[in-house]
């Protein structure tokens, strides 16, 4: 079964293959999107300042790396 | 080197007058030396014995003192080691005090640190799980009946589980780095 089959799509024989693409180019597509959107949601949020350390930078900074490596 | 025999040169005199009158090795004096030469002759004896004694006490007077002298400079020395031995405890006990104090500062500082990085952590996680799917979840209002290869209801929900696969992935990393 396809992945588009899987999904519940009726695909003919003669177009699965510019289906299958379609189908990962949308989810690329939302991948990226959604993870661009994170991104800016994490960078615009005001975290708490603690005292004596940047500890909340830190970790904002680790955050905002993990999801550019998923971008790539 | 003087040997047994060996007059001391103070009493020789007597022995010299004694010998003149026919004294011999082995013989007392007394019948050959006349009262006065008698008593001086004793008289010598008694202070070159006494001579003798003295020489001896004083002989160990001196090796007292200087035994005494020894065990006052021991003394000094045993008084400076054990006061640098109590002067190095006092360094060591003040260092482990120390050593411990800082042991359990980092140990708290540590603890307030990973406080705080899970605190951020959490708000984040929060901001994440918070984060709006832009797609419905409970459309599926799509007309199978029609020959449409995608419908509208499909594609939301497609991607829909797409942006929540997503956020699914970017909450498991942060949870594994929490731990």
């Amino acid at each position: 079964m396809s992945e588009a089959e899987y999904l519940g799509f009726e695909v003919k024989e003669k177009k699965r293959g510019s289906f299958e693409r379609w189908i990962k180019a949308i989810r690329k597509d939302e991948r990226t999107k959604t993870l661009k959107q994170l991104k800016q949601k994490i960078e615009k949020l005001e975290l708490f300042t603690f005292k004596g350390t940047n500890i909340d930078l830190v970790v904002k900074d680790e955050v905002l790396k993990i999801i550019e490596e998923m971008e790539k | 080197m003087k040997t047994k025999d060996e007059i001391h040169p103070e009493l020789k005199q007597f022995f010299e007058k004694a010998k003149k009158k026919g004294w011999k090795k082995g013989q007392h004096l007394f019948n050959f030396l006349d009262e006065t030469d008698m008593m001086r002759y004793d008289n010598i004896k008694e202070k070159l014995v006494r001579d003798k004694w003295k020489d001896a006490y004083e002989g160990e007077r001196f090796a007292r003192e200087e035994c005494e002298k020894e065990i006052k400079q021991l003394k000094e020395k045993e008084s400076k080691l054990v006061e640098l031995v109590r002067n190095l405890e006092c360094e060591i006990t003040s260092y482990e005090v120390e050593t411990n104090r800082n042991h359990s500062e980092i140990k708290r500082l540590q603890n307030k640190l990973g406080n705080a990085r899970l605190q951020t952590i959490n708000r984040i996680r929060k901001e994440i799980e918070k984060f709006e799917n832009p797609y419905p979840k409970d459309i599926f209002r799509w007309n199978n009946k029609e020959k449409m290869e995608i419908t509208r209801g499909r594609f939301n929900q497609f991607a829909y589980e797409t942006v929540e696969n997503v956020r699914e992935k970017v909450l498991k990393i942060l949870e594994g780095r929490n731990e």
